[in-house]
């Protein structure tokens, strides 16, 4: 089997307040959008029910991306198979062109903690992640793409930066990486690095998806908090990145405080033209992944 | 100095969030970034924790909440939650043990001592959670074809509850709640159902309620009719309970096909 990492054009993440405007129609303004695929998968030991209907509803309209959050790919705990199972299920009927979710930890010892927790880098926990992703892509039978965490602390015994990790875990588990600028942003203001430095060290071709979104400041840090439209730092940073690394599937996220669809489409424009004046300037998107089946 | 291993990490960072401890960020090896100290970049986190928990239960169960009021609903969650920690993979199913934890005999025995009709509550607001979730079908729209039927044709339909139907036998009257009017210990029986989309509820008499389990069964009109007999109402005002009863529950999507079954 083949999979593509293609450059979908721009996306939204489709949360409930805005399925109204795809249930009839896809809006001009987007392409694809993507989902959090535990909203759709049910529970362990119930069928997902009224949510799967209304996607496969809005899938007629639109491509579908499947964004998690619990695959929980940086625990000591194993994978879990019932997850997996009803993830494979959820792709099968929505035929998403790709899956994605974090390099984090979101829970140890069977208890889910329901958040996006950092790692130590370090060879051993790379060699954990590494395994676990294999064996993740091979039971999904695709390659996934793998999301830049945004953090608020780093670990004494880190031996790598965050973007060398990521680098070196998307080569040797040959996945792709969903690139969030706004992460990258956040965590380079609560670890003072350079979002630039970052971004240069991430290899090109692996860039499958670009996130952008929004975030609080509290003073001396930032949270992710995804309820701001995006700020002009996180707007410069995106235009460099779509001038390194091509024209790549790029999304507005919006979690909460979550505005008229109207008011999102103003940020689905500034992404368009910031795309249309790169494609401009240059002839060809670079950034195209293709892989082979595992 | 030796490394802590990820499992310790793990282990610790969780303790962290879940307890009300004082954080020792240093048991687990977080980096002194200044000028933000370490713990408060824990403490980021165990909000966020917090928030995220509590949050989803009290979107979940909001007339406990009310009805308790913010700081006692708080501790109801975190003991809850002591004892039923999250195992799934989504917030929306933190909640289904809470009626559990609360039944009498259970560990949250003392929420039921001092609120008597709580579990009742959570177990009807769960209702309604779960309604809201499941699937569900459109609903009847075209009736006029019955008009055409012979009367042994009438007596073969079938008529199909939505599959979001609940049926909830409730030792406890606690809807006067959600107007924040006293709960009352009146065995009540609700029929819970999704309708637009969302979640709504219908009292029924412990008669209706067996009419609306025959259908769930799969009983024709010829059953249900028979079930009129034996209620110990008389006839007539059943006929017309049943009328009645059935024009709102098709209208309320709580019926959502009607099916000729196979004739004799």
């Amino acid at each position: 089997m083949l999979t593509q990492f293609k450059d979908l054009g721009v996306g939204v993440g489709l949360r409930p307040a805005h399925y109204e405007h795809f249930l009839s129609r896809k809006p001009d303004s987007v392409s694809w959008v993507e989902v959090i695929s535990e909203n759709f998968m049910g529970w362990e030991k119930r069928a997902p029910g009224r949510a799967l209907q209304t996607l496969e509803k809005i899938r007629k309209n639109v491509p579908v991306v499947l964004h998690g959050v619990s695959l929980n790919i940086g625990s000591t705990d194993p994978l879990n198979p019932a997850y997996l199972s009803r993830l494979s299920e959820l792709a099968h009927r929505i035929e998403p062109a790709w899956i994605s979710d974090h390099l984090c930890w979101t829970g140890v010892s069977g208890q889910n903690l329901h958040d996006l927790l950092p790692l130590p880098y370090t060879p051993e926990v790379l060699s954990l992640v590494r395994n676990k992703l294999l064996s993740a892509q091979e039971i999904l039978g695709r390659r996934l793409l793998i999301e830049n965490p945004s953090s608020y602390l780093q670990f004494e015994h880190s031996e790598m930066t965050e973007w060398d990790f990521l680098a070196e875990l998307s080569k040797t588990a040959d996945c792709g990486i969903l690139l969030d600028i706004n992460n990258v942003y956040v965590s380079s203001v609560n670890h003072g690095f350079d979002p630039l430095e970052y971004l240069k060290a991430i290899p090109k071709e692996r860039v499958g998806q670009i996130h952008l979104a929004g975030h609080t400041n509290k003073g001396h840090y930032l949270i992710d908090t995804h309820d701001a439209p995006i700020c002009e730092e996180v707007w410069k940073l995106y235009t460099w990145a779509v001038d390194h690394f091509g024209s790549v599937s790029s999304m507005v996220e919006r979690d909460d405080n979550i505005p008229e669809w109207s008011e999102l489409e103003m940020e689905l424009k500034r992404i368009s033209q910031i795309r249309v004046e790169r494609e401009e300037k240059n002839e060809t998107p670079d950034s195209f992944i293709r892989s082979a089946a595992i | 100095m030796k490394h802590p291993t990820l499992s310790s990490v793990q282990q610790q960072f969780s303790k962290a969030l879940t307890s009300n401890q004082d954080l020792r960020p240093e048991t687990f090896g977080v980096l002194d970034q200044p000028p933000v100290p370490s713990s408060d970049r824990v403490r980021v986190y165990q909000q966020a924790f917090q928030i995220r928990m509590l949050g989803s239960l009290a979107e979940d169960f909001p007339i406990c909440q009310q009805t308790l009021g913010k700081d006692q609903f708080k501790h109801l969650c975190q003991d809850y939650l002591e004892a039923f920690p999250s195992r799934s993979w989504t917030l929306s199913e933190l909640g289904a043990e809470l009626v559990t934890f609360i039944e009498p005999t259970k560990e949250g025995s003392s929420w039921a001592k001092r609120y008597p009709f709580l579990s009742a509550l959570a177990h009807y607001e769960w209702a309604h959670i779960l309604a809201e979730l499941s699937e569900s079908h459109e609903g009847v729209s075209e009736l006029s074809w019955l008009a055409g039927l012979t009367p042994e044709q009438v007596q073969n339909l079938q008529l199909k509850l939505d599959p979001s139907v609940i049926f909830l036998r409730s030792p406890w009257r606690v809807d006067p709640l959600e107007e924040q009017e006293q709960a009352t210990p009146s065995e009540t029986f609700y029929v819970i159902y999704q309708k637009s989309g969302e979640a709504h509820h219908q009292v029924v008499t412990e008669f209706q309620l067996r009419l609306l389990e025959l259908m769930r069964q799969g009983a024709k009109v010829e059953t249900l009719l028979g079930a009129i007999e034996p209620s110990g109402e008389s006839t007539e005002e059943n006929k017309r309970l049943i009328e009645n009863s059935f024009s709102t529950w098709v209208s309320e999507g709580i019926i959502s096909s009607i099916s000729k079954g196979v004739t004799k």
